[in-house]
């Protein structure tokens, strides 16, 4: 398979406002092909920001239902994705404010503790030695604002002003939800040792 | 020399730092070998962190390899209406109005199948105004339920209206009536020739009225006698009552046994392991029993009304005699001034002595579905309907509520525990709040609650058969789709013969637990979606 870009964007943009004004006019092909375009981003999206993988499935239908619904409103001005991330970002997090993980969502004590400052030596030796797959592991262990903060940034490639929109924070106190949840992100991959790996074997 | 913190190198590497102070970072990396070695590392981390997340790690299910469908299904809304309203139409004239006829012929008239339950005037005055609040409330719940329908941005509002308007409800109610007398002693006897202007509660080892009550007498102790008068209403909870006096009003005992010797003006309801009239024994009004064993020798008014084990009927009954038992024997002495109908499992016995005004009708029923009649697959329909428009109003009350019951009767252990735990605790807990007289209402209120939580039970557990069968809902019509269509399944399981009863049962059990589960979480903190991952892998 060819190399993802970052943003995974799909059908050049031409082809995408043309698809995109056919799909406003009602035209069941043109939604089939954006469909087919971005669920399966949308569904990875979904998968790594909400606790299960039925969560996922279901979250990925009820998104591409509400953007069916929500076509007309989109600004053809912006990018479609960031739209659409957007989209996805607010459903999930209302999904998941709605089961009412309040212990991880409001993570208010915590955010006024001081972080200690990382031996750079051993972030990178950290870094280098954890798989993919381990980190989406410890990922999936994280608190869900944590986790959602750092799918929005390094997934769904958010700025910053719409992850303070998407998460209700304010602008000045994303920098601090990625980095809290970096540090998590450390704590939970370092836990992951021989102990993680063992649990997996066995399943 | 100074370094930099942690968040000014993420913030410098994310682009969030302002020029002045970029540039003053980079100048200041350049010759320092530790910052620069965060911010290899930092950046090394976000590298792993987008490459993590964007590589596949699993195959996108096939259920979403299509669009899904739009959710606007027009025909089966109108479809499901339909069944819904004719179910409740024919629930209501074909149960429910002929119960309202046959209580009110056995007194419990003027008003609503509420004051049978709340025996109005009695406990406290203000139960009239409440069921009119009762209906108050359904009526706004009918108008918040047509606003969701027509605006579906409106659900967010509707849990807060429905608080506002129980607030309302509560606000608006009258106050309690003026307090009557209260009194607790191990026995308590009002003396003869002593009058009690005021209605008495009291509780006690025995109670006995050899005086004159003027009022109501609600009473709670092992023995009850009047032996005096009560010109109000007699309602006791108690082993024993016996009622040698006058009562100008209406009898209501909740007891092992029932005596009456004296007279009653007006109705006598019994709910009781035995009674009897003795036959000295006069009752202006009717009777409704709900007894093991009943025995009548002296007259009653009007009519007799029963669910009874075994009846024995040998007095005087001015109205109409209808009653459900296991036996009955009409004796010698017996005389029926209106008709007469028995429905059971065995033919009774009539003296050929008895004056009856019109023939016996009797109907021999085992209690047994009758698979062979249209009219039993008609009901069953009906109920079905009543049961989807009961569930189709939690729907869209409560959507995430609902999808929570269903989610947590996926915990196949837990969940039936609890339904086990909750099916005898709350009767019981109900039971404790209302002989502690100051928790009556609590009491009942938590019995309706309860009854309720009962029926439902089986409206979750037929969502997550739907489920089962369907696969998981999206949105609303889904859901209610497969709440049809699993209310469908389970009334045909419940329909076998001796396998529908446990069915039943553990349905009940297994829905009330998913409910109590439900309820717990949404009181609870949620351990958080780590344990909920793990529990689902």
């Amino acid at each position: 398979m060819a190399e993802r870009q970052k943003r995974p964007e799909g059908m050049n943009a031409a082809d995408l406002s043309a698809t995109l004004s056919r799909a406003r006019a009602g035209n069941p092909d043109a939604w089939g092909e954006i469909y087919r375009q971005y669920a399966a981003p949308i569904f990875r999206f979904c998968r790594r920001a909400l606790p299960s993988r039925e969560d996922a499935e279901d979250a990925t239908m009820e998104i591409f239902l509400k953007l069916r619904e929500k076509l007309g409103q989109y600004d053809s001005g912006r990018p479609f994705t960031a739209w659409l991330y957007k989209v996805a970002a607010n459903h999930c997090w209302d999904t998941l404010r709605r089961r009412r993980v309040r212990q991880d969502l409001e993570t208010g004590e915590l955010d006024s503790l001081p972080l200690e400052h990382p031996d750079p030596n051993q972030l990178q030796q950290l870094v280098e030695q954890r798989t993919g797959q381990e980190l989406r592991a410890a990922l999936a262990r994280m608190p869900a604002r944590a986790r959602m903060a750092l799918v929005l940034r390094y997934y769904a490639d958010m700025s910053y002003e719409e992850i303070a929109e998407a998460l209700g924070v304010r602008r000045a106190f994303v920098g601090v939800v990625l980095l809290r949840a970096r540090h998590q992100l450390r704590e939970a991959l370092g836990q992951r040792g021989a102990a993680g790996l063992a649990a997996r074997g066995t399943r | 020399m100074t370094h930099y913190d942690e968040m000014t190198c993420l913030l410098y590497l994310e682009g969030q730092l302002e020029r002045p102070r970029a540039l003053e970072l980079s100048e200041h990396v350049a010759g320092c070998a530790e910052c620069r070695a965060l911010l290899r590392a930092l950046e090394s981390e976000s590298r792993l962190l987008a490459q993590a997340l964007v590589e596949e790690d699993e195959a996108v299910p096939a259920r979403l390899l299509t669009p899904p469908a739009s959710e606007a299904m027009p025909w089966a809304w109108i479809v499901s209406f339909g069944l819904a309203a004719a179910g409740v139409y024919t629930l209501w004239t074909g149960i429910v109005q002929p119960w309202r006829q046959q209580l009110s012929q056995a007194g419990f008239g003027e008003g609503s199948l509420l004051t049978l339950l709340f025996f109005r005037g009695a406990f406290w005055k203000g139960w009239g105004e409440m069921a009119n609040m009762v209906e108050w409330i359904a009526v706004v719940t009918l108008g918040i339920l047509g606003v969701s329908l027509v605006r579906r941005s409106w659900r967010r509002w509707t849990t807060i209206a429905v608080v506002m308007a129980a607030l309302a409800a509560v606000l608006a109610l009258p106050p309690a009536a003026a307090a009557a007398e209260t009194k607790k002693a191990q026995t308590y006897v009002l003396p003869k020739n002593e009058v009690l202007k005021n209605d008495l509660i009291v509780s006690g080892g025995t109670v006995r009225i050899d005086g004159t009550v003027e009022g109501d007498l609600i009473a709670f102790g092992e023995t009850v006698e009047v032996n005096g008068r009560v010109t109000g209403d007699v309602i006791a909870f108690a082993k024993v009552v016996e009622v040698d006096g006058k009562v100008d009003g209406n009898v209501r005992v909740f007891a092992n046994s029932l005596w009456l010797r004296g007279s009653v003006d007006k109705n006598v309801s019994a709910f009781c392991e035995h009674v009897g009239f003795k036959e000295k024994s006069s009752v202006g009004g009717g009777a409704m029993m709900f007894v093991a064993d009943a025995t009548l020798e002296g007259r009653l008014g009007r009519d007799f009304l029963g669910f009874i084990g075994r009846t024995m009927l040998n007095g005087y009954v001015g109205g109409n005699v209808a009653l459900r038992s296991e036996r009955l024997s009409i004796g010698s002495s017996a005389e029926i001034a209106g008709k007469a109908s028995y429905r059971g499992p065995h033919q009774p016995e009539v003296s050929p002595q008895a004056r009856l005004a019109s023939p016996l009708e009797v109907k021999i029923a085992v209690h047994r579905p009758r698979y062979s009649s249209p009219g039993y697959y008609f009901k069953q329909a009906l109920a079905w309907g009543a049961a989807f428009l009961f569930g189709l109003i939690l729907v869209l009350l409560m959507p995430g509520f609902f999808s929570d019951v269903v989610r947590s009767g996926r915990e196949y252990a837990l969940a039936p525990l609890l339904g086990i735990a909750t099916l005898v605790g709350v009767p019981v807990v109900a039971i404790i709040a209302c002989v502690t007289i100051v928790g009556l209402a609590v009491g009942i209120g938590s019995v309706l609650l309860w009854i309720i939580a009962v029926y439902a039970a089986h409206i979750f557990v037929a969502t997550w058969l739907g489920e089962r069968l369907l696969g998981a809902p999206i949105g609303t019509g889904a859901v209610v789709g497969r709440l049809a269509v699993g209310l469908a399944v389970l009334r045909l399981v419940c329909m076998l013969p001796y396998v529908g009863a446990l069915v039943k049962f553990l349905v009940v059990i297994w829905g009330l637990g998913a409910l109590t589960l439900a309820i717990y979480r949404r009181l609870q903190p949620s351990p958080g979606p780590a344990a909920a991952v793990q529990a689902a892998a």
